[in-house]
């Protein structure tokens, strides 16, 4: 590369090097050679690259269309999705290192890398991870839940962050889980026991269930964990006398969370120096008939459900229960639900005991509603150790379990543990003889809001403003009217407003926080601004060609799901539709879905010419596909560029317009049908590239739109400081076959890649077009690119773009459309020359970008291909 | 008051099983029973009837096949609709000879399902209608079929009446008196008095 020309007299090293550059752009030599050698198999590898690529992106973008919460979909189909992703991405790397070669080896690696940390969201198990035997809980958070199951996590987590009473204890963790199986071949006994499990019979799951416990209560604790164990109850004891503990389990792993959680074992009073055996047993607790079932029925190996077992001191209840800090069945209502039992706690959890329920006000703590029920037995702790059921005297059955003053306290510590999570909490906790209250348990409540039958809501009389659209996101909203054309209004648009844009642009994603609805002219339901409305859930319609009745200020109601919008607030409306639309996001599949398309969907890679675009910057799935598809591309030019002879390669396009284009043709030798050494458009055997260049001879070589003086300047400036090498020497450059084409296109300051695939199958038809490194400065460079994008988002394209790049494609559609697509693209190409030299201000280019739409015929939103 | 339908869903996903609970829970009126255990289903479907069973095709133990030739087996009324992930065509062909009364391919979208059970749902009272309608023809002598039809009459018109005895009366035509008012009585009838 040459350096930018020395210091000198400014005007006259311009004048020369413009004269070298039309020196340059006349005197290239013509090409000799048709197709380079090893081009071709190049290029089949190319085109798989490219079927993988496409079949990628399909794929996240079906996944995304599921995480929005309008599918019922399964863990299989997450799974399915991500072998298949994952595979299509590990050929995807090999074809690019075929194509390229050795020096993309570590995109193999990355993928791996990205595979493996998939994989570990999915299957919610995280790869075993050494760690001490015993943690006490004074040392937990809720982030420690990897290592000592949620339940104790959540347990310390009351006590760290809200200083809330909870037992004291410590956790035996999931390592040590793993060090018991490990020893003495137990995993391998259970192992076997599974592998003959008749899952079709209930008495064949209780025989395993049976076996497995037997072996784990004869398998001996290894020395370390049985001395930790010890050691730790010993502590315990002298930090609080206590003489007896509860040990309970707690599950690690998503999964087993969900699935387990009810049935896994607790043991109650167990005296110190049992706490060994009431380990064991609570292990053995684990392989219940319905967890077995639950294993093998997913393909779960039993070292895939580790298990914390946790120890705390043994509150010997008067009473005990369990708080709900909102109604279950109607969240709602301002109403905590405590539940109470005489006695130890175990009685209510089982379902054994009708239990008093006390329903308290959640925002003054009155009690709203006592039902006390009869209490005819208790559970209650043994002196020795164990507990027993005994009868309640007669004279106290009645009785309330929770006075009033307790009550008040109670609903005071749950909403003070909801306020640590900041949901509805299901919490187990006890009354201990001295009358202290102890939460003993902390989890996450479901809850549900009863929405029953859903409302009819009569729009009879309704005053329709305008009808039509599309529904880029469900729902109703109601507000006053307010416009938005660019960036720059946005700070304007006050909350609760229904916002009215000509087209839909990424900046709109900040007020979607805070607008009622979107209304665009133009776009289509699948474009990025209507999935971030949907993350938002902003009602949009999209599509609504005519929005002139909209008047600024004019109060209106978007009905965004039935493509109207009336005159006026509707809140009948506004309110049905939000019942209709909520989403099923919130459970754990969508939790799951979310966060392994985190891992696949970002795009962080986007402007090909940064530093960081390179192998180690990428993080997902689809920076993997971006990156390899564009340096695959990359690499197919210069493989034509720098041939095998070295020589340059194809053949010269014969044009009317001033442009210097060589195309190979790999299906054929253009020699022959060469004359001179070029080639005339209608013999290149190429309908896609005919068609784009149809386009562009049809616009001509214009002059550039009338410039200011300070843009003409900020254009040569930019040449200057950059150097001959930078673009205009070169070539444009094809590579075509009967049914593809892709073209690298220099045109002065622009450099445009345009890519298609042109079969008889939609699904397999693309147009992609790439734009970047503008002349002049960068706002002006941003400014084309925005109006580039503004114009493809009108013909149905899906664009990213950064800065001054632009990447954006068509996919999923008829051969005629994308002939007819590539066309307007040939057009749109030459008409938006160098029109970032007139581009001095948004006013302007919103001006050329209405100019350039009637020009090409662009008025409404995207057609919709109807047969 | 008119009785609930009712829906058992049945599927080892657990995380299927929940989302399917939810939307039929908030988007439906029906009674919704789940389990993930399809080896618990013969033991519920004897305890108790429903209008609809769901089932997973693929399932550990007893799968959707299995339970639908179970309930066609006793001649049960329950209609069935099945769910699978892979549509194969023999499974399929066998369940429509079976009388499937759906068959919905996963992921499915939440409109889909809610089309489908509506669709049985309607079908059953259709069905539980006809029957009625059945019965009371066979009744004999005609004097009890009378009585038994007015009795039905009135007890759908005063479903419609929001149990409003009054408006039941008025629009009836025919004289209706409480028995036990207060205690939620039913209206009766009585001849209409002829002057």
């Amino acid at each position: 590369m040459d350096a930018p020309g020395s210091s000198g007299g400014r005007s006259a090293g311009t004048l020369a090097r413009v004269r070298s550059w039309l020196a340059n752009l006349l005197a290239a030599e013509p090409p000799v050679e048709a197709v380079p050698e090893g081009t071709r198999e190049r290029f089949r590898l190319f085109r798989r690259l490219l079927d993988r690529n496409n079949l990628i992106l399909k794929r996240i973008a079906d996944m995304e269309e599921k995480a929005r919460g309008e599918y019922l979909f399964d863990r299989s189909y997450i799974q399915a999705s991500v072998d298949e992703l994952t595979t299509a991405l590990e050929e995807l790397a090999g074809d690019l290192v075929a194509i390229g070669g050795p020096e993309y080896l570590p995109l193999e690696d990355r993928v791996r890398e990205i595979a493996r940390e998939i994989s570990i969201l999915v299957e919610g198990r995280a790869p075993a991870r050494e760690d001490r035997l015993v943690r006490p809980f004074n040392e937990l958070n809720s982030s420690d839940a990897w290592s000592v199951g949620a339940k104790n996590a959540h347990l310390a987590e009351l006590a760290s962050r809200a200083a809330l009473p909870t037992p004291d204890g410590f956790a035996v963790t999931a390592w040590a889980y793993r060090l018991f199986l490990d020893s003495a071949g137990l995993q391998e006994r259970i192992a076997g026991i599974l592998d003959g499990v008749d899952l079709s019979s209930f008495s064949g799951l209780a025989a395993a269930s049976e076996e497995i416990r037997r072996a784990v209560l004869e398998t001996p604790l290894p020395p370390e964990l049985e001395e930790a164990i010890r050691s730790a109850v010993a502590d315990l004891s002298a930090r609080t006398g206590a003489r007896f503990v509860a040990v309970r389990s707690s599950a690690v792993g998503e999964d087993s969370a969900l699935s387990f959680a009810g049935q896994y074992r607790s043991e109650l009073n167990v005296p110190l120096k049992r706490a060994v055996e009431a380990y064991r047993r609570v292990v053995a607790g684990k392989f219940t008939p319905g967890a077995i079932y639950y294993l093998l029925s997913h393909s779960l190996a039993e070292a895939d459900t580790p298990m914390s077992v946790g120890f705390v001191e043994m509150i010997d209840a008067e009473a005990a229960g369990v708080v709900y800090t909102r109604d279950p069945v109607d969240a709602a209502e301002d109403v905590l639900v405590i539940q109470a039992v005489r006695g130890l706690g175990a009685t209510l959890v089982g379902g054994r005991v009708s239990p008093d329920v006390f329903r308290v006000s959640r925002s003054d703590r009155s009690i709203l509603e006592s039902r006390v029920a009869a209490k005819p037995v208790q559970l209650v702790a043994q002196p020795g150790g164990g507990v027993r059921e005994t009868a309640v005297p007669v004279e106290e059955r009645g009785l309330p379990s929770l006075t009033a003053d307790r009550i008040h306290r109670l609903a005071e510590l749950a909403l003070r543990a909801e306020a640590v999570y900041g949901g509805p909490r299901d919490i187990e906790w006890a009354l201990d003889a001295s009358g202290r209250l102890v939460l003993l348990q902390c989890r996450p409540l479901r809850t549900f809001s009863r929405s029953g039958e859903l409302a009819e809501v009569d729009l009879a009389g309704a005053p329709v403003l305008v009808s039509g659209g599309v529904t880029a996101a469900p729902g109703a909203g109601a507000g006053p009217v307010c416009r938005v054309g660019t960036a720059a209004d946005l700070e304007s648009v006050p909350a609760g407003a229904v916002v009215v844009t000509p087209r839909p642009f990424p900046g709109l994603v900040a007020v979607m926080g805070r607008v009622a609805a979107i209304v665009a002219e133009v776009g289509g339901s699948a474009s990025h601004m209507a999935t971030l409305a949907r993350e938002h859930g902003v009602p949009t319609l999209v599509g609504v060609e005519d929005t002139a009745p909209l008047e600024p200020g004019m109060e209106v109601t978007v009905d965004a799901t039935g493509e109207t919008i009336y005159r006026g607030v509707l809140p009948g409306l506004v309110a049905a539709r939000r019942r209709e639309f909520e989403p099923l996001t919130g459970e754990p599949i969508f939790d799951l879905l979310q966060s392994v398309l985190g891992r696949i969907a970002p795009l962080n890679l986007i402007h090909p010419s940064t530093p960081d675009f390179q192998i180690a910057s990428c993080r997902t799935v689809h920076d993997v596909t971006r990156f390899a598809h564009q340096r695959a591309m990359e690499e197919m030019f210069r493989s034509v560029r720098t041939g095998g002879s070295g020589r340059r390669a194809g053949v010269r396009l014969r044009t009317g317009v001033p442009l210097q284009v060589t195309v190979v043709h790999l299906e054929r030798d253009l020699r022959t049908v060469a004359h001179r050494g070029q080639v005339d458009l209608d013999r290149l055997d190429c309908p896609p590239f005919e068609a784009f260049w149809a386009g562009v001879e049809r616009e001509g070589w214009p002059r550039p739109p009338a410039a200011d003086t300070r843009g003409f300047l900020s254009v040569m400036a930019a040449g200057m400081t950059r150097g001959p090498g930078s673009g205009f020497q070169e070539d444009s450059f094809a590579i075509v076959t009967g049914d593809y084409m892709i073209l690298s296109l220099r045109m002065g300051y622009h450099f445009t890649t345009v890519e298609a695939l042109c079969t008889g199958d939609p699904s397999r038809n693309s147009v992609r077009m790439q734009y970047k490194d503008g002349g002049a400065s960068i706002d002006r460079r941003v400014r084309r690119i925005r109006l580039i994008e503004a114009l493809l988002l009108k013909l149905g394209f899906e664009s990213a773009s950064a800065g001054d790049y632009l990447d954006t494609q068509l996919t999923w559609v008829p051969r005629e459309r994308v002939l007819e697509t590539l066309t307007t693209l040939g057009r749109l190409t030459i008409l938006t020359k160098q029109l970032d030299m007139a581009l001095a201000n948004d006013r302007i280019a919103d001006w050329y970008e209405r100019d350039l739409a009637r020009k090409l015929g662009l008025q409404g939103p995207p057609r919709e291909d109807r047969g | 008051m008119k009785s609930r339908q009712s829906i058992l869903a049945v599927d080892d996903e657990v995380h299927m099983l929940r989302l399917l609970e939810r939307i039929l829970q908030e988007r439906t009126p029906h009674e919704v029973v789940c389990t993930a255990n399809s080896l618990e289903v013969p033991g519920l479907l004897e305890q108790r009837t429903f209008d609809l069973v769901i089932v997973d095709l693929k399932m550990p133990g007893m799968d959707g096949l299995d339970i639908l030739r179970w309930l066609r087996e006793r001649d049960r009324n329950e209609e069935v609709i099945i769910i699978t992930a892979f549509g194969s065509m023999e499974s399929t062909l066998e369940a429509l000879e079976l009388g499937v009364f759906d068959y919905i391919t996963k992921p499915f979208k939440k409109e889909q399902i809610l089309y489908s059970v509506e669709r049985a749902m309607r079908w059953q009272r259709v069905r539980g209608r006809a029957a009625l309608l059945e019965e009371l023809l066979g009744l004999e002598p005609y004097a009890e079929a009378e009585a038994a039809f007015r009795k039905e009459y009135l007890r759908a018109l005063e479903e419609r009446c929001g149990g409003d005895g009054e408006a039941v009366a008025r629009r009836s035509g025919l004289h209706v008196h409480h028995e036990g008012e207060g205690a939620g009585g039913r209206p009766h009838p009585e001849p209409t008095e002829v002057p």
